[in-house]
């Protein structure tokens, strides 16, 4: 995007741009002509849009049924006005239709113009990054293991959260709250976008898109089609007005989620989210997790290594266990299954069945799991646990009904043994 | 000691998956398939994997190998004896 003064302004943008501003020559997307000149949307141009004044008070927002942006349209351009109160100024951005050459009248008094004034700035971005074929999505995007991994969600989901976790880490982080996600070539890029004064242009290609909220474990589920392209439309910016941008927009999700993976996670705020997804998105990982499941559906026993506590204390982190293909209709509560999840396995304890129309379907929970998992139908499950190697020896799994909340307890006294241990090092 | 006339052939202590382009070689004891030791081949140790047949000996793998990546036959010979070595537990060999 290239600013031009008119008029002999000085162009002065706001300190959060100032890491975004470059000296590359080559041809812009968009120019806008930026001057100090009055101004106003013509009396023929009809009102599209008005966006609501809200106040943060420290009851929460509130309405204060005044204007504080608006939008209107003509046979020649679409203008949107900004009501400024400090400095009383109202800025005019005029966008002629199919035209990348845009007009601002700043309306300051002086020499000096702020090219990209809140709220115009982010407009301008939005409709710069729609007409481009891209997103502004609400997320924060980091780097772990070379991997670009995105986490949408609504507001209060846990994206700067997620993004504080990584930077803990020694992760990248490319933004904490809005990106710009655009296809580039063969893959799906994010961007930083300028919120803070801080910022700096930064990208990363994107591998899994996350849509967040706060759990009582971490655990995810693949979205597809329709629903996947729902998750990352409803978390994305939009002017619902605009009915080009919301086809765009549409078009770009779909785009978006028939090449990124797309998954749901409910997660805990602290690092073994990060040791969670790691684990999940590694490649050998998820080969592994592939084959087992083609070679139980072929009638192959196989034996796999436990990673975690959620079903201590049957099974512990390291023991071998044996999975066997299975019939679903053998199944009974209190057997212990292997049900396939995102891309992997987790093993854990039947508690309910029943049956749909079409289906069986199970309710599983790990014993010292505080949270069941979501139903999940017969043809999730991949093999039946049997067996366990521990130290040289065979241990039957029983099935059984655990009492839940004393594995709990169990798995949380470990834990707490595990971090004495660590500090005592 | 095996020759470039050796034949080699496939193990059934061993079960092979084709997933995403890849191919997984995965080791039975057993038969119980151990998901925590199985090997990756690359491009072209899945192509002389397919290649083992029981009938073919190591001289006409190498020059399929060769013709099939375009690298000289004293070249193809190393890597083929290589990767033999490297799955020695999932093939045994006769001679003709």
């Amino acid at each position: 995007m290239r600013l031009r003064s008119e008029e002999g302004v000085i162009i002065r943008p706001d300190e959060r741009f100032t890491s975004f501003i470059t000296a590359v020559g080559g041809e812009p997307d968009l120019v806008i002509s930026v001057s100090n000149g009055k101004a106003a949307t013509p009396a023929s141009a009809a009102k599209v849009f008005s966006a609501p004044l809200i106040e943060e008070t420290p009851s929460g927002p509130k309405e204060t049924g005044k204007t504080f942006w608006e939008v209107a349209s003509d046979s020649e351009a679409t203008y949107i006005t900004a009501k400024l109160k400090d400095p009383g100024r109202d800025p005019l951005l005029v966008i002629p239709h199919d035209s990348f050459s845009w007009q601002l009248y700043t309306q300051m008094p002086g020499t000096e113009a702020d090219p990209l004034p809140y709220p115009l700035d982010g407009l301008i971005l939005y409709f710069l990054t729609s007409i481009k074929g891209g997103l502004m999505l609400h997320g924060s995007g980091v780097v772990c293991g070379g991997r670009g991994w995105i986490f949408t969600g609504k507001s209060g989901s846990g994206k700067t959260t997620m993004a504080m976790i990584f930077d803990r880490n020694g992760d990248r982080v490319i933004h904490d709250d809005r990106l710009i996600v655009k296809n580039e070539g063969d893959r799906w890029v994010m961007h930083s976008t300028p919120v803070y004064r801080n910022d700096e242009p930064r990208s990363t290609s994107v591998d899994h898109l996350w849509v967040i909220s706060h759990g009582r474990s971490n655990i995810s589920e693949p979205l597809s089609g329709a629903e996947a392209a729902g998750m990352v439309i409803s978390n994305s910016v939009q002017q619902n007005w605009d009915r080009d941008a919301a086809g765009r927009l549409i078009a770009q999700a779909e785009a978006l989620t028939s090449s990124v993976r797309v998954s749901r996670l409910a997660f805990l705020p602290d690092n073994s989210i990060r040791d969670y997804l790691s684990a999940r998105e590694s490649e050998p990982y998820v080969l592994a997790s592939q084959a087992a499941a083609s070679l139980l559906a072929d009638n192959q026993t196989l034996i796999i290594t436990a990673g975690g506590f959620s079903m201590w204390p049957s099974i512990r982190p390291g023991d071998r266990v044996i999975l066997s293909p299975c019939h679903t209709a053998d199944l009974t509560a209190g057997d212990v299954v292997a049900a396939r999840r995102d891309g992997g396995f987790v093993v854990h304890r039947i508690t309910e069945i029943k049956k749909d129309s079409a289906f069986l379907l199970f309710r599983i929970r790990g014993d010292a799991s505080m949270a069941y998992d979501p139903w999940i139908t017969e043809l999730n499950l991949a093999g039946l646990a049997t067996t366990v190697r521990r130290g040289g020896k065979e241990l039957r799994i029983r099935s059984r009904r655990m009492p839940y909340l004393i594995g709990w307890l169990l798995a949380s006294a470990t834990g707490i043994l595990k971090r004495m241990i660590r500090r005592m090092r | 000691m095996i020759s470039i006339t050796s034949i080699p052939s496939r193990s059934d202590r061993v079960v092979v998956r084709r997933i995403n382009d890849e191919c997984l070689l995965i080791p039975l004891t057993d038969d119980i398939a151990d998901m925590d030791s199985l090997y990756r081949l690359n491009e072209t140790g899945a192509f002389i994997w397919e290649l083992i047949d029981g009938r073919r000996d190591i001289k006409e793998i190498t020059s399929r190998v060769a013709e099939e990546f375009d690298v000289d036959q004293r070249e193809a010979e190393k890597d083929i004896l290589l990767f033999l070595v490297e799955v020695r537990d999932f093939i045994h060999f006769s001679d003709r």
